[in-house]
């Protein structure tokens, strides 16, 4: 069940990602139930404001980075 | 279990797995980047801080080193299960001693490096693709757990 809800968390990310990247330019997201619940440049600070937000739901949310800069990936 | 999708124009093959970690009754969801390159699965700083999973609880392992540089590898005692869906089917795939990463970034990695890296939530390496069959054709591919 959770991670149905999360495919569909990254499924609203991938849609909105255009103006989501506009809106939290470098920053991180966390994004649960469709709703952009914390964002910003430090991560622990967005971890904990979406804690206590949604609490433990947290660790089912989609949390991304949004770079504006565009790097190859190679790991 | 199939496994299928299209390969987005980033060219990386993320899949979106459940985990749950048996010692620490933690749980959660992320998306694990397939790849052949690593020889070792592991869950990104990222994830190990969503879920508050502490490192100090885990067993430093040593330094992994990649083409970016090193960091340190921490494995999680005992096992972590790993679920997979698709359609209705669900599946499981236990790990014994799964691993954690953790980076220690030098002040010269500019913050948007450091963030793309951190937020890399998790990878499946060889140990365990290679009980699987991978197959790309153009840009789809299929992947059988």
């Amino acid at each position: 069940m959770a991670l149905r809800e999360f495919k569909k968390d990254r499924e609203y990310l991938s849609a909105n990602y255009d103006r989501l990247i506009q809106e939290h330019k470098d920053q991180f997201v966390v994004i649960q139930d469709e709703h952009v619940v914390s964002s910003g440049k430090e991560l622990g600070e967005v971890l904990a404001k979406a804690r206590g937000i949604i609490g433990d739901a947290v660790n089912h949310s989609v949390v991304k980075y949004l770079s504006t800069r565009k790097t190859e990936m190679v790991v | 279990m199939r496994i299928t999708g299209t390969i987005p124009k980033e060219d990386l093959i993320f899949v979106p797995v459940e985990f749950k970690i048996d010692k620490f009754k933690l749980e959660g969801s992320a998306d694990f980047l397939i790849d052949t390159g690593s020889t070792t699965s592991f869950i990104n700083e990222s994830v190990v801080r969503k879920i508050k999973l502490d490192y100090s609880q885990l067993l430093y392992v040593g330094n992994s080193t990649g083409v970016g540089g090193e960091a340190e590898m921490y494995e999680i005692e005992g096992f972590t299960r790993l679920f997979f869906e698709a359609g209705n089917e669900r599946k499981e795939c236990p790990r014994k001693n799964f691993r954690a990463m953790k980076h220690n970034f030098c002040e010269h990695i500019p913050l948007d490096v450091q963030g793309k890296v951190l937020a890399l939530e998790g990878i499946l390496g060889m140990d365990v693709i290679k009980g699987w069959r991978l197959a790309i054709a153009g840009s789809n591919y299929t992947l059988e757990v």
